[in-house]
């Protein structure tokens, strides 16, 4: 039996309410029961999948909360869960061990009816989800992402008709962060972004509507979306499509880097926007470069940073902004381990050093939302090292649609406004799979509880023996150890995967996109005729 | 890489891959699969891993009869577990005309040794309390019919056959079949000229383009037929279900993800591998209407592939008439992964004794021709009876 509870509320998503300094756990994981948190914040990883309301794998970070809700954990087993037993059995059912045992048809037998008993996430209920109903639209141009890139292309299209579709809030990664930051350094570009989320919201030009792009149908010319909080399908067919999807982050390879107290820096800043209460004691991992910046702002919001971690140094001016901060620096240092006891293990120069901390914040290697663009026939440059090669969007698509934004490779704020504005060039979407130095070292060490895949519970040494094996290329991989085919489909593996790969295996690197982007609930997609 | 073969086989999909294994078991000689892109990514690897007995016309019957008896030894002569589950398949009435169609085709499987039962509507509710369907008759069940993980199969053949001594060419294109004297002697393809005294078009949707370079029409057309796998559900369906009125499909896996088709909305021709919006509304619409308790699911991803469907919807197995030593494995309609085992042992048969089985004998090229064609209407996604 799970735990139940009861929240009350309106307006906001249903994960504020769940999550204090003292419980972190949302769920437990599909195949080894691991406790799992509050990690991405906007959909893209399974750990947030709870029964609500009766009805099951409800994404509370997206769930709307709309009066009295009953919140239930998944995937339970009490007795079992409390002393790790399965996580303990890892190695005697690790990915594709299902393959290579009980060959016999007894033996099948007894195999399957423990599968069948232990397998699957969330039980069948009577409750069904309101009836969806459809709303069709034409617009000219059809922007996809609501961050800076997009907001910006909105701005200078010299189109009348613009139709814009944002799934969080307008001013996309910069306003999920920063819209209640006070700290100083980042008020001249928050009133930029601010400018414009208020210039779009102003034009008469441009119809905003809140909901997901699930995918391109090339055969049916449709963009679908789908609000599943307002139980709206919008079937959308644009003269012209604007991508400005964006990146977002995910989780780097150390050990048992999917425990609940690990969260990506955008879900931190989000949920302390919130007003959630997490825990005050934190240290701060950067791989992406925005290290110094978030655990001064998580210092100014009254968190205790205990520490920032870089595989690299940190510039002058980075140092100054931490120090005045009073964040203390590990440079050349990567993360090891991590236990929920409330200790981060560091190595730096092959020493180890154990660091009292209750949260950890990453700044995780950035991943493009490359899906939509490849659906709508946009090329994907793929970059390696010094190498280059061009992964060719979907065939046949009248129209490819136009990359803008960090998707098309620009990083600084600046530079996605920029791209945003000079909308007749066509551009390609940048991926860099350059491996980091913390897939180098996983791939090396090849341990059984740093995660790749957290869908599947897919570790890095499960990955690396199963390329050892012959399955070298990413479709044969991927249907062997299940990474990237669950609830996510790839949003936190695909390019932690791609850089395993290129360092073992061979092309292609990425798994064809397959519709929908998010998962959709049947209920939503059979709309009234 | 030898260019010389006993058994050249063309197409490095399941038929392919069995037809090899079992002419390497029975040491045939030398024995080659090219394969233009890697094992298995046609059909092969977008099906639902179907396997059933339940048939309308006798030569089939007897030949998934002969095929499951196969499946089942498979894992341990294989030693790999590719997941084969016998839970059933329920092939659901919802008319009076359906119902009879079914009784007969039941009658029929029965007096082949096929143990299909009738099921009443209570049976069927006992076994499917999901199910909402008012005007729902009655269904057919037949416990040894089941399914496969489709892609374990295919390593598990693909290990076999490399043990065994087979030679697996990946990304080698066949682009037209050599002849002389009337025999086709081997295949010209990207990676150069190969020579064969027995070669198999196993191609899939791609045979009849394969034959037209001998000038064989082979009356074979390639239909898209769409799928999509939801999130894990803890269990709720233990057969593999199918609605005769609507074409609606679902398999739960063992992980316990629901695996679905529909009859597909599009009915020309096509080789597109796109997926559409329209096939996942009518899914979604039909499995709302039978399953509301149900419809909560979320639908993961949607992906498409291909039958190659012959004018009476089963396979054209054999030598063509107008040239000797190219066998046609072909046409299979969607029943290509069931199959396969046996039609690969029986061509092994063929190719030892020089003589065509009699199981084999009734899918001949020329049955057309000859008016004795082996009508098939039970092929998912397509024309189905109905009442």
């Amino acid at each position: 039996m799970s735990r139940s509870r009861t929240i009350t509320g309106e307006g906001e998503s249903l994960v504020k309410y769940l999550l204090d300094e003292n419980n972190l756990i949302l769920s437990r994981s599909s195949k080894l029961h691991r406790p799992r948190g509050y990690l991405c914040g906007i959909g893209a990883c399974p750990n947030c999948m709870m029964r609500v309301d009766d009805i099951p794998n409800v994404r509370v970070c997206q769930h709307r909360v709309g009066g009295k809700h009953t919140v239930e954990t998944q995937n339970e087993l009490r007795l079992v869960d409390s002393f790790g037993v399965l996580n303990a059995l890892h190695p005697l059912i690790s990915a594709g061990f299902q393959y290579r045992h009980f060959f016999s048809k007894r033996k099948r037998s007894m195999f399957y009816s423990v599968l069948r008993r232990v397998s699957g996430l969330g039980s069948a209920s009577s409750s069904s989800r309101v009836t969806s109903r459809s709303v069709k639209l034409s617009p000219e141009v059809l922007v996809i992402g609501g961050g800076v890139a997009g907001l910006a292309a909105a701005l200078s299209l010299q189109r009348n008709e613009i139709l814009l579709i944002e799934q969080e809030e307008l001013g996309g990664d910069f306003m999920i962060r920063w819209s209640q930051s006070e700290l100083k350094e980042i008020q001249r570009e928050k009133k930029m972004v601010q400018d414009l989320v208020a210039s779009v919201l102003a034009s008469p030009k441009i119809r905003v509507v809140k909901a997901t792009v699930v995918g391109y149908y090339r055969l049916d010319r449709l963009v679908i979306a789908v609000n599943q909080n307002e139980g709206v399908v919008y079937q959308i067919s644009p003269d012209e499509v604007i991508v400005a999807t964006g990146m977002h982050e995910t989780l780097p390879l150390f050990r048992n880097n999917d425990l609940p107290m690990v969260m990506l820096s955008a879900a931190v800043q989000r949920i302390l926007n919130q007003k959630v209460q997490l825990p005050r004691l934190a240290f701060v991992v950067d791989i992406n470069g925005q290290g110094p910046i978030v655990s001064a702002d998580l210092a100014q919001r009254g968190m205790q940073v205990v520490g920032l971690s870089r595989p690299g140094l940190f510039s002058e001016s980075e140092a100054a902004l931490c120090s005045q901060y009073g964040v203390p620096m590990f440079p050349n240092s990567m993360v090891e381990n991590v236990q929920s006891s409330g200790v981060v293990t560091l190595s730096r120069d092959g020493e180890l050093q154990d660091i009292h901390a209750k949260l950890l914040v990453v700044c995780g290697r950035l991943q493009p939302n490359y899906e939509l663009g490849f659906q709508l026939g946009c090329s994907m440059i793929v970059r390696n090292g010094e190498s280059e090669t061009r992964m060719e969007g979907t065939r046949g698509v009248d129209k490819p649609a136009r990359v803008v934004g960090a998707l098309a490779g620009y990083s600084s704020l600046l530079d996605c406004v920029t791209s945003g504005k000079v909308t007749e060039k066509a551009s390609d979407m940048v991926i860099d799979i350059t491996p980091d130095r913390y897939t180098k070292r996983a791939v090396e060490k090849a341990q059984l509880d740093a995660f790749a895949c957290i869908c599947e519970d897919v570790s890095v040494k499960e990955i690396v023996g199963a390329i050892k094996g012959g399955y070298v290329d990413i479709e044969n991989l991927k249907r062997y150890t299940g990474v990237a085919t669950g609830p996510c489909q790839g949003k936190q593996c695909a390019l932690t995967v791609a850089e395993i790969l290129s360092l073992m295996g061979t092309g292609p690197f990425f798994t064809t996109v397959r519709q929908p982007y998010m998962p959709v609930a049947v209920s939503m997609l059979a709309t009234e005729e | 890489m030898n260019r010389t073969a006993d058994i050249l086989v063309l197409g490095g999909g399941i038929v392919g891959l069995a037809t090899a294994y079992y002419a390497a078991r029975r040491k045939l000689g030398r024995i080659t699969i090219l394969e233009r892109d890697r094992i298995g990514r046609g059909a092969s690897s977008r099906n639902l891993g179907g396997i059933r007995e339940q048939f309308s016309n006798e030569p089939t019957i007897r030949l998934m009869k002969q095929s499951i008896d196969l499946w089942e030894k498979l894992p341990e002569e294989l030693e790999w577990n590719f997941l084969y589950d016998q839970k059933g398949y329920l092939l659901v009435a919802r008319s009076e005309g359906q119902l009879a169609q079914l009784k007969t085709n039941a009658a029929l499987q029965n007096s082949l040794g096929v143990r299909t039962r009738i099921l009443t509507r209570e049976e069927v509710l006992t076994m499917i309390p999901q199910l909402e369907a008012p005007d729902l008759v009655g269904a057919s069940f037949n416990h040894r019919d089941g399914s496969v993980h489709h892609d374990a199969v295919l390593w598990a053949f693909k290990r076999a056959v490399l043990k065994l001594g087979v030679e697996v060419l990946e990304g080698v294109e066949c682009r037209s079949i050599k002849t002389r004297s009337g025999k086709a002697i081997g295949a010209e393809t990207s990676a150069g000229e190969f020579s064969a005294t027995k070669i198999v078009n196993a191609t899939g949707v791609y045979s009849r383009d394969l034959a037209a370079t001998v000038g064989i029409d082979l009356p074979v057309k390639s239909f898209r037929r769409e799928a999509l796998v939801t999130e894990p559900y803890k269990r709720v369906l233990r057969p593999v279900f199918w609605d005769l009125s609507t074409g609606l499909l679902l398999s739960q896996t063992l992980r316990g993800e629901i695996l679905g088709d529909t009859r597909d909305p599009g009915k020309e021709e096509s080789r597109d591998l796109d997926a559409s919006y329209a096939f996942l509304v009518k899914f979604a619409r039909e499995m709302k209407l039978l399953f509301p308790s149900l419809a909560n699911i979320h639908v993961l991803r949607q992906w498409a592939g291909h039958y190659d469907v012959s004018p009476d919807g089963s396979p054209i197995l054999g030598e063509a008439e107008e040239l000797e030593n190219l066998v046609f494995a072909s046409g299979f309609s969607g029943h290509g992964l069931m199959l396969s085992p046996i039609v690969g042992k029986l061509f092994a048969e063929m190719f030892e004794t020089g003589k065509v089985p009699d199981l084999i004998h009734p899918y001949r090229f020329s049955r057309f021709a000859e008016g004795k064609p082996i009508l098939e209407p039970l092929v998912a996604g397509r024309n189905v009876t109905s009442g």
